[in-house]
């Protein structure tokens, strides 16, 4: 009995030191590698096509975000404030196209852009489309005034948005003499799509 | 004697001091990590969920500069049309050089690459022309150019409107 005893006094303190070291070595990591998304990213929900091949990532700055979604809309926004305050004239503002005068725009009811059904930015909407090219050359000619650097541009399509609404989108940037951008995707990461 | 005693007492001050700083050494003392590693768990736990992993790639294009009025002039026998259809099906056919076009095939993903590649390899100088429904979804064309991508082929390609003649002849390939 007394042996018992004496083996319970004796509760170890067991030394976390080396335990903390690894779990701020994680932490550090994922503190470094965390990217926050763009407000816009929220603001305006589309499902990306899948595609397999290219390996190039989105650039992270001076980017001209193009976001088509199901309903034909286009809108285009910057990610620098600045650019956004003197283009607009205001910094959260967000620019809204509908190309094709047949159908509604989507954005009228709150509910079709987001799950949250409401908007955190409100949308300067653009009915004529010499103004709509306009905005896209002003927001270059801003960018390279403010930041200094040229934007890069990227179209952001839902994969159910009708190819009528990125042909058009095309042909205004083809006019505003933006020849290079870039369709924004998800990697593919199974081949079911082959047997479609 | 005076200084003696001051260098003796001086001595017994290092030394009471040197004894004291032993003994502080000496005891040693624990911090209770616990609440530390739980901060830091929390925090880990937080920047785990909000890191977004897979991060969206981006497919590039470049477009031909230049007017719309400018015609680029080309042999009929180094274009291979690829047309895609309301419902998404993909028309594929060749250009003859006296100005017609071979009858479409219609084509999955997979022989549209297959076929590609084969004529690719055949003819350098071959040009893709796309010509995409107005109503066909996104998604199947950024199939078909990922297609065109994959295959080891020169990728020169163009997109072009949809007309009326194009129409029919994705009716012969069954809309």
């Amino acid at each position: 009995m007394p042996a018992v005893k004496k083996r319970r006094r004796s509760a170890q303190a067991i030394d976390m030191t080396p335990y903390v070291d690894v779990i701020m070595l994680i932490l550090t990591f994922f503190i470094l590698t965390a990217q926050f998304k763009a407000e816009l990213a929220e603001d305006i929900q589309v499902k990306l096509p899948n595609s397999g091949n290219d390996t190039t990532r989105l650039p992270e700055r001076n980017v001209m975000t193009l976001v088509i979604n199901k309903f034909g809309d286009i809108f285009a926004d910057v990610d620098n404030i600045k650019v956004r305050e003197d283009v607009l004239g205001d910094p959260i503002g967000l620019a809204a196209f509908h190309p094709d005068s047949t159908t509604q725009p989507g954005w009228n009811n709150p509910a079709n852009l987001n799950d949250k059904g409401e908007m955190k930015r409100p949308i300067v909407a653009f009915d004529d489309r010499e103004k709509f090219k306009k905005l896209l050359i002003d927001f270059r000619l801003s960018s390279k005034s403010n930041v200094g650097k040229d934007l890069r541009i990227v179209v952001k399509g839902d994969k159910e948005a009708d190819i009528g609404a990125v042909q058009d989108l095309m042909d205004i940037l083809k006019e505003t003499k933006n020849t290079r951008f870039a369709f924004v995707t998800d990697l593919e990461i199974d081949e079911s799509k082959e047997n479609k | 004697m005076a200084s003696v005693e001051q260098a003796d007492g001086g001595s017994e001050q290092r030394g009471r001091k040197k004894n004291k700083w032993q003994k502080r050494k000496r005891l040693g003392f624990h911090i209770d990590m616990t609440p530390y590693v739980d901060v830091i768990m929390l925090l880990l736990t937080f920047f785990i969920m909000t890191s977004t992993l897979n991060q969206p790639q981006v497919m590039q294009i470049n477009l031909p500069k230049g007017d719309e009025n400018t015609t680029v002039k080309v042999d009929m026998g180094n274009v291979v049309f690829i047309r895609i259809s309301e419902k998404g099906n993909i028309g594929l056919s060749k250009g003859k050089s006296d100005g017609t076009e071979e009858q479409p095939i219609k084509v999955n993903y997979d022989q549209l690459r297959q076929y590609l590649e084969g004529w690719g390899t055949q003819n350098k100088d071959m040009i893709m022309i796309l010509k995409f429904h107005r109503k066909a979804k996104y998604d199947t064309m950024i199939s078909i150019l990922d297609e065109i991508n994959r295959a080891a082929i020169e990728k020169r390609y163009s997109f072009s409107k949809m007309e009326e003649p194009d129409l029919r002849v994705l009716e012969a390939i069954g809309g």
